[in-house]
């Protein structure tokens, strides 16, 4: 005789539509549902570097970046014949105070240290002079100049001048760092809030002769190019 | 002061009970805690249902965690300005501020319909560098579900024990009754990390070593001394409160903790925790002190949650103030755990 498992699949498909039929008129009661982790058990049974670091992704993949923060922390200190390791994850914590805001002065730290184990990549340099640059358009109009400087930094080492192709090894994740001209683009922007409107143009003009950017940042340079023209010239008091 | 880390504990429980632990992340949803940090959850059975709290932090714990290969005390590489360990709140808010999230545990065992808990009964109190009701443990007392935790007062900083009556309902957390719990010496500074003694209304443990047990009269808001123990036949243990005091058989178990702090070189304050457990006969005697362990590798982990099903110990504990998990471990092992040996008493 053929086995019947119960409750059947058809049962169970019911169960779940009343469920989510209550769930649906009582907007009170939320549904959490359980995370499942991937990572955790490997890096309880085998704590390196990398098994914190993928520990850390999939914590921060579900908005725990304190939790995200604590791992990759770890993964940094504990990397310590992995340079590049440790760089990737002192810029995901500070991507992850970035999301939690209004933590920049651990945004800065975390990214100083990243800048000062490897000065030749560009990212943390990147990642800094944007940093800045938010501080610089809220209240903290100095920073501007950070910005500049920063993107400048970021610019001119060895693998990110703006005339080589870069053979950077690259990183295991996404860090919002979008290819060559990113420092480019932030020096651009930097250049105008410290008085330098005609350089600016000309960074920009510069930039807008190529075509390797992401398409939302080839809208940027188009809108700072609208903006630079229509502020152009001195005007009488 | 030197400090060989190399003598640190370095026993991971959790990896050492291999298959036969379980581990659950005990997650609040990012979009109710904006990712900040979940730490030192507690855990209650009550009948069939499972409640758990979990204590969500404003800040995120900065702590260096380095390898320390032998002949190191430098305390890390990434530190911040502020040295190794580092509470990282909001540039524009210098208080360290707790919510609570407190729930059912599903049978994966994970948190489920949990609500922050409402204190809007009760009026707001002065603040102080901590805000809020920290590391509560539950308790079911007189068919009344209590949650008793620390709370720091101004200007100082002083700390006193707060029990809170909760109503959990399908749709909201609700704090009903607020006991601020005074104390016969009313000069201490900061009383914290009772240990609930469950199958005991309104008892605690005080202090571990001699042991203290408090009786709180309600009525009063005030804790008295109503037994007061030998110290401990081992060398050396400042055991602190950790979870609540669970009764097994003919036995009271509890998970403690103890600090390991010192001075880095710089000047900057660094520490780890260890914890053990602790088992006494139904008459308070000692039976047994398990050597010191720690949960995940950690440096900071603390336990709060203590509760029991058939033969099955379910942990809960905060790992690096950041995370927080429940451990499901047979007695039996943990009772197998390296044991503290006893001396024997000279008088």
């Amino acid at each position: 005789m053929k086995e019947v498992i119960k409750p059947t699949y058809a049962e169970l498909e019911q169960q779940l539509k009343e469920l989510q039929t209550e769930l649906d008129s009582r907007p009170e009661i939320k549904f959490h549902p359980v995370t499942h982790f991937n990572n955790l058990r490997t890096y309880i049974d085998n704590p390196t570097p990398q098994n914190m670091f993928n520990l850390g992704i999939e914590y921060e993949s579900i908005g725990q970046t304190a939790s995200a923060i604590g791992y990759y922390h770890q993964c940094a200190e504990r990397a310590v014949d992995n340079k590049l390791l440790s760089y990737e994850a002192l810029l995901r914590m500070a991507l992850c105070y970035e999301k939690q805001g209004g933590r920049k002065a651990h945004e800065r730290i975390a990214l100083n240290h990243a800048i000062s184990l490897i000065p030749n990549r560009p990212e943390g340099y990147y990642l800094l002079s944007s940093l800045y640059e938010r501080q610089g358009s809220e209240d903290n109009h100095e920073r501007w100049f950070d910005s500049y400087t920063i993107a400048c930094m970021g610019e001119s080492n060895d693998y990110n001048k703006a005339t080589k192709i870069p053979e950077l090894q690259p990183l295991q994740t996404d860090v919002n760092y979008y290819g060559i001209h990113a420092c480019t683009f932030q020096k651009a922007v930097a250049l105008w809030w410290i008085g330098r409107g005609d350089d600016a143009r000309v960074v920009f003009e510069e930039l807008n002769t190529r075509n390797d950017f992401p398409s939302n940042i080839r809208e940027l340079i188009t809108n700072n190019i609208k903006m630079l023209e229509t502020n152009a010239g001195r005007e009488p008091e | 002061m030197t400090v060989k880390m190399q003598e640190l504990c370095t026993t991971s429980i959790v990896k050492l009970a291999g298959e036969k632990g379980a581990l659950t992340p005990l997650i609040i949803d990012a979009e109710l805690t904006g990712g900040l940090g979940l730490m030192n959850p507690t855990i209650l059975k009550d009948n069939d249902d499972w409640i758990t709290n979990v204590r969500n932090v404003s800040y995120t714990l900065h702590h260096c965690d380095p390898p320390n290969p032998e002949g190191c005390e430098q305390d890390g590489r990434f530190q911040t300005p502020w040295g190794p360990l580092n509470y990282v709140r909001p540039d524009a808010d210098p208080y360290l501020r707790t919510d609570n999230y407190i729930g059912y545990l599903n049978q994966g065992k994970g948190i489920e319909g949990y609500h922050k808990i409402d204190t809007s009964r009760f009026p707001k109190m002065p603040e102080w560098d901590f805000v809020g009701h920290e590391d509560g443990r539950l308790m079911k007392w007189d068919g009344q579900l209590w949650f008793a935790g620390v709370r720091r007062h101004a200007p100082d900083g002083k700390g006193r024990m707060q029990m809170s009556n909760i109503n959990l309902t399908p749709t909201g957390a609700f704090e009903l009754e607020r006991h601020i719990i005074e104390v016969e010496d009313t000069n201490s500074y900061c009383e914290k990390n009772w240990m609930p003694i469950l199958d005991m209304p309104y008892h605690f443990v005080k202090w571990l070593n001699p042991l203290e047990i408090v009786k709180v009269d309600l009525l009063k808001n005030k804790a008295t001394q109503v037994k007061l123990g030998e110290g401990l036949p081992f060398d050396n243990l400042d055991l602190r409160g950790g979870s609540q005091v669970v009764s097994y058989k003919d036995y009271r178990i509890a998970i403690t903790h103890e600090v390991d702090g010192w001075v880095a070189e710089k000047g900057d304050r660094e520490g780890h925790y260890n914890h053990r457990m602790v088992i006494w006969d139904k008459e308070w005697n000692i039976v047994s002190v398990s050597k010191p362990w720690k949960f995940m590798h950690g440096k900071i982990e603390f336990c709060c949650g203590l509760a029991i099903e058939d033969d099955t110990l379910h942990i809960t504990f905060g790992y690096q103030d950041n995370s927080a998990y429940l451990f499901r471990v047979p007695f039996e092992f943990m009772n197998n755990l390296p044991q503290e040996e006893a001396y024997e008493r000279s008088n």
